[in-house]
């Protein structure tokens, strides 16, 4: 079976580009990846927008005293390494995209230097009918060492064809 | 502001940033134990949160979002379904943590040496710009696994008509009890 990448295309002409039809999914399919280093300076940002500022996060001087995962440093927010494995699906297949379920767990601590990339698969598709047609993508977070940071599972409505006929 | 948060205070920017109890470590005393947490209780929270433009933009731009219809509110007046700016789902979190503030239901979420092993959110509908959104929490669940102390928290976030809008899930690992959560604010 040949899969294919989705959301590779970033020109200004596909900005308000159709959301694709669930018809056009297989399993397999491998969305367009997300990479970043952490650094303190997304970490704070982060931190300000969700009002999340736990000194573990926010705080290097006390991090390095209280050591809560066993390291000196910072460490990114699981919710920030969430919004970025939802962000695989809302930017391969547009920001219109209905995401209707995020189920994160978080592996391993992203400490600042932490070179991390986000990678989508279509895992199941659901052809449910009546408007209730989704499938499910599976993100992993991995780090430089190959390690899995974070991993969810992202359910996203998407239309069919013949519900467009 | 104090000397815990000045390193970042230029980031809260906000009115809601810039209200927000963002010391963690001068009122932990004031958060809820995971020793004392009841599970099956639940409340209303007699706030509301004014999903604002301003809110949303920070939370998008702050995780590297770039497309229009997220960062860009004139193109969002002419392109986007209801004419705002999209808000990103995980946004839920600043709403979760604006609630919390102490010493309400849920403040352990604010707890110094607090961990987060995972999370699970379901979408009704997308939330808006405009929106009032309440907050329902119950205590979910709570239980040690590997020597460590779990609690869940069941968040329902209902808009101005009362609709819910996400159901969330939410775990932490938390130090057990006074002592500990002490040894990590204190350190």
């Amino acid at each position: 079976m040949t899969t294919q990448t989705l959301g590779r295309a970033a020109s200004s002409d596909v900005v308000m580009r159709p959301l694709p039809y669930l018809d056009d999914l297989k399993t397999g399919d491998e969305l367009a990846p997300i990479s970043y280093t952490v650094t303190q300076e997304m970490i704070d940002a982060y931190g300000a927008a969700s009002l999340d500022l736990n000194p573990v996060h926010m705080n290097p001087a006390w991090s390095e005293r209280a050591q809560v995962f066993g390291t000196p440093s910072t460490v990114q927010h699981g919710m920030m390494s969430m919004s970025y494995m939802a962000s695989v699906v809302l930017r391969a297949f547009g920001p219109l995209a209905e995401v209707t379920t995020i189920d994160s767990k978080f592996t391993k601590i992203g400490v600042i230097g932490a070179e991390i990339t986000c990678l989508g698969k279509v895992r199941d598709i659901h052809p449910l009918g009546n408007g209730k047609d989704f499938a499910i993508v599976q993100v992993e977070a991995v780090d430089m060492d190959g390690d899995v940071v974070g991993v969810s599972e992202i359910h996203v409505r998407l239309p069919r064809r013949a519900a467009q006929a | 502001m104090s000397a815990n948060t000045k390193r970042f205070e230029h980031l809260l920017v906000t009115k809601k940033q810039q209200a927000y109890a963002g010391d963690f470590l001068s009122d932990w005393r004031d958060n809820e134990l995971w020793e004392d947490l009841v599970v099956g209780q639940k409340r209303r929270h007699p706030e509301v949160f004014v999903v604002e433009e301003e809110d949303v933009l920070n939370y998008n731009r702050a995780i590297g979002e770039t497309h229009p219809l997220y960062v860009d509110p004139e193109f969002a007046r002419h392109h986007a379904p209801r004419g705002t700016i999209l808000v990103h789902p995980v946004f839920t979190t600043t709403i979760g943590f604006w609630f919390a503030q102490p010493p309400v239901q849920g403040s352990w979420i604010r707890t110094p040496g607090a961990r987060n092993p995972f999370q699970r959110i379901e979408y009704r509908e997308r939330i808006h710009v405009g929106d009032h959104i309440s907050l329902v929490q119950e205590n979910h669940d709570r239980f040690v696994r590997r020597g460590k102390g779990y609690v869940t928290t069941h968040l329902s976030l209902r808009d101005q008509d009362d609709r819910e809008k996400a159901a969330c899930l939410g775990t932490l690992i938390l130090p057990l009890n006074l002592d500990e959560v002490a040894a990590f604010a204190t350190a």
